[in-house]
């Protein structure tokens, strides 16, 4: 049909989900963002700070991703749903990089490390691991730096989040209000 | 373990099954057994004073059938099939009672809790495969979860906006002996029953605010305000604001076809005065309806000049599709209730009728006056005359749909209530277009998921809800042939008040349609045979007729409709009758085809009403 609403313009949405930590309940909440064909880049899962509930942050590429919180919230297992700003909360995500060091290049990277904010954990023969907690943006320009050694293993966590006032479980005054804008 | 010391409080998994859906007032289930649900086969008997099992031909048969009675009684329906190919044989019903928000509950065995996961034998995930068609869905491992689960199932199933649940509970916990605790809480935190919940206040105001300053204001109303019980409701709001109502497929029933504030059917089949009414309006208040694609055609375009009022009891409908100028979460009844007070109180509306001619709509306040409107829209009403572009084909003797569904009206009007249930197709929009409909879940039917196959089973479930009442079930020979079977599920069952009319065109006529119209005839994969209809109902032990004139039709019905027991009709009608208007996919519904002078033969006679 039409390729242009086949191909909008998409862009990374944040979204926080507390959910019941029981089986199935992932599977539901993913399904969901697996129907809607939106990319996840990112996807955390660990506990929160109730007991039996789990915190699930997802960042999906979507044109607009207001359809899937709404439907997320249907879900019965699914406490609250917020799509988060990233600037208005606290954001942080861990990465851990393994980096061959070569003639001469020991310093400069240590270097590059150090500015961008990571620490080394370890080091054995030639390789280095290096470690950073941080704003995603800067995770981000730590990988740029290390990209230009010879960078052997990354692993990113993927961003988890504290909002500090969590949504309503009952998202209906919260729809009406929107509907009206 | 000696008998005399076991203790008298013990039940079995499959025990506290059958208990549980009694619980739950729950007294017919729909399914067939198999090795995983064996143990839940083998309590049942205990329990038949209490608990009627209606065993059906095929599982989608069985989930079609609770359908049927949800939808006509209001009430949970239930299915039961065993794991495997059982389970999989319920994932269409599951998936219409999905789409067209019927609450059901769907009960399967599973294989025994150490073989999950290991490919035992007949073990499919339906649990997995139903996750994007279910509200909601338990994995019952340990007996001791049977009483809280099932309690939960009939919450989730029945209330907010109602849908399917499926409960799928392992052998072992069937078989397995505990002593029930009845005294469960529903531990259901996340879930919000949204027709419990407040009406927002401001949202109600603003509402108002627009429906009293409207000048051509229309009332969209669907399914929701038939599961909400709103038609007394919507009809008291209709005549206090003077507001024009349009029902869509699913609305059909929730107000009075022959009021004359009623309008009929918009979208892609409905009629092109009640189109043209959406694109000219300018207040759109829609009542549980989700602006299904039928119903809009290229959403873009519908409606342009209206702020829309979108009331729905799912928070996720609001601004899917069609942006709302104001949304409301809540329930129908409740909602209109409280509207029709807002405006009673802040603008005074009434309207003032005589008859079927609506004399004056008078405010309060500014003394907007609708009739000018209304008039308008009936204006449209006489200028494309719905119906009568169906009466007369001078060119052909042969029997035509809309014979059936005339002689099917006026013998309604001499035996009065009935139920119809339809199935998908060509034969499905004649029905919608052509009875008259006033009475709420009388006509049931497959919407959103556009099932074929549905009518025969979901008439069982029908008339086992509704015993005392006739049930027509209206087919396509294409869709009888995908579950006629349950016609030996009437007959084993002992089922009087079911008569099905076939419409036999000897296509799948709404591809063929199609095809005529867009595909320059090219017939593929929609030509189709079939038995002798009459014959194998007879085979079926049940009666068979089968019909090519007029006036057989109308002695057809009349005997179906007197004998005691369940008919098959074949009609056999003009082959390449069409169903117009027509909005052809992806266009604006300001563009309908018109079969201007009855004629099939689309490059004669089509015509584009054009938009407005």
């Amino acid at each position: 049909m039409t390729t242009l609403a086949a191909h909008p313009i998409t862009k990374s949405h944040t979204l926080v989900v507390q959910l019941h930590d029981r089986p199935g309940a992932l599977y539901r909440a993913i399904g969901l963002i697996r129907r809607r064909d939106f990319n996840v880049s990112s996807l955390v899962v660990g506990a929160s700070e109730r007991a039996g509930t789990s915190r699930m942050v997802l960042v999906v590429e979507a044109a607009d991703a207001h359809q899937v919180v709404q439907q997320l919230s249907r879900l019965v297992d699914v406490l609250s749903v917020a799509e988060i700003a990233r600037d208005e909360n606290l954001i942080r995500e861990t990465a851990l990089a393994v980096v061959e060091v070569h003639d001469g290049d020991g310093a400069d990277l240590l270097l590059a490390a150090a500015a961008a904010g990571a620490r080394v954990s370890g080091s054995a023969h030639s390789r280095v691991l290096l470690e950073i907690t941080a704003e995603p943006s800067i995770v981000d320009a730590f990988v740029a730096a290390m990209r230009r050694f010879d960078l052997r293993q990354l692993a990113r966590t993927g961003p988890i989040v504290i909002h500090e006032a969590p949504p309503s479980v009952n998202p209906t005054a919260h729809t009406a209000q929107e509907s009206v804008q | 373990m000696s008998a005399a010391s076991r203790d008298p409080n013990l039940r079995t998994g499959a025990q506290i099954l059958c208990e549980a859906l009694i619980r739950q007032d729950v007294d017919v289930i729909f399914g067939i057994p198999g090795g995983a649900i064996m143990p839940f086969y083998h309590a049942l008997p205990e329990y038949d004073d209490r608990l009627r099992h209606v065993l059906c031909r095929h599982e989608q048969g069985a989930g079609h059938a609770a359908e049927g009675y949800a939808r006509a009684s209001g009430r949970v329906g239930v299915c039961v099939a065993t794991s495997g190919p059982g389970a999989t044989n319920l994932v269409t019903p599951i998936s219409d009672a999905w789409m067209d928000s019927s609450p059901m509950v769907a009960i399967t065995g599973q294989v025994s809790g150490a073989l999950l996961g290991t490919d035992a034998f007949q073990e499919t995930d339906i649990i997995g495969i139903t996750v994007p068609i279910t509200k909601h869905s338990y994995l019952v491992r340990d007996a001791r979860d049977i009483p809280r689960v099932i309690a939960e199932a009939f919450h989730i199933a029945a209330t907010g906006r109602p849908g399917p649940v499926l409960v799928d509970v392992t052998k072992d916990a069937q078989q397995a002996s505990v002593i029930p605790d009845w005294n469960v809480t529903l531990d259901l935190e996340g879930y919000v029953d949204h027709r419990a919940g407040d009406i927002n206040e401001s949202s109600l105001h603003e509402a108002a605010r627009l429906l009293a300053k409207a000048e051509r204001p229309l009332i969209l109303v669907g399914n929701g305000v038939i599961q909400s019980g709103a038609h007394a409701e919507l009809l008291a709001f209709a005549e206090q604001t003077g507001i024009p109502v349009i029902t869509t497929l699913h609305g059909l029933g929730a107000f009075p076809q022959d009021h004359p504030l009623s309008l009929g059917m918009p979208g892609m089949h409905g009629w092109v005065h009640v189109n043209r009414a959406i694109q000219r309006c300018d207040v759109l208040l829609n009542i549980g309806s989700r602006f299904d694609d039928r119903v809009t055609g290229k959403a873009s375009t519908f409606a342009p000049h209206a702020s829309v009022i979108h009331v729905d009891v799912d928070p996720s409908e609001i601004g899917k599709l069609v942006p709302a100028v104001v949304g409301i979460v809540g329930d129908a009844r409740k909602v209109l209730v409280a509207l029709a007070s807002v405006l009673l109180r802040e603008h005074g509306n009434r309207w003032i009728a005589q008859g079927d001619e609506i004399l004056r709509y008078a405010r309060d306040d500014n003394h907007h006056d609708l009739s000018a409107w209304i008039a308008e829209v009936h204006a449209l009403r006489d200028q494309f005359a719905p119906r009568q572009h169906y009466s007369h084909r001078p060119d052909t003797e042969a029997l035509q749909p809309h014979d059936v569904c005339a002689a099917l009206n006026a013998a309604r009007q001499e035996h009065g209530r009935c139920r119809v249930v339809t199935d998908v197709g060509q034969h499905q929009m004649w029905a919608a277009q052509l009875l008259d409909w006033s009475e709420p879940r009388t006509h049931i039917t497959s919407g959103g998921s556009g099932t074929m196959g549905f009518a025969v089973p979901a008439a069982l479930g029908v008339a086992i809800a509704c015993p005392d009442e006739t049930i027509w079930a209206i087919v396509g020979d294409g869709g009888f042939q995908m579950t006629n079977q349950e016609i030996a599920t009437m007959a084993q069952e002992g089922i009087t008040n079911v008569k099905i009319a076939i419409v036999n065109n000897g296509y799948l006529g709404m591809v063929r349609q199609w095809q005529q119209l867009f595909e320059g005839r090219r017939y593929s994969g929609t030509p189709l045979t079939g038995p002798n209809f009459a014959m194998l109902a007879e085979a079926y032990g049940v009666r068979g007729i089968t019909v090519e004139t007029v006036a057989g039709a109308r002695d057809a019905i009349e005997a179906a409709w007197n004998h005691a027991g369940p008919v098959v009709i074949d009609f056999r009608v003009e082959r390449e009758a069409n169903v117009f208007p027509m909005v052809p996919q992806g266009k604006s519904i300001g563009e309908m085809m018109v079969d201007a002078d009855t004629h099939a033969e689309e490059s004669a006679v089509l015509a584009v009403a054009g938009a407005s």
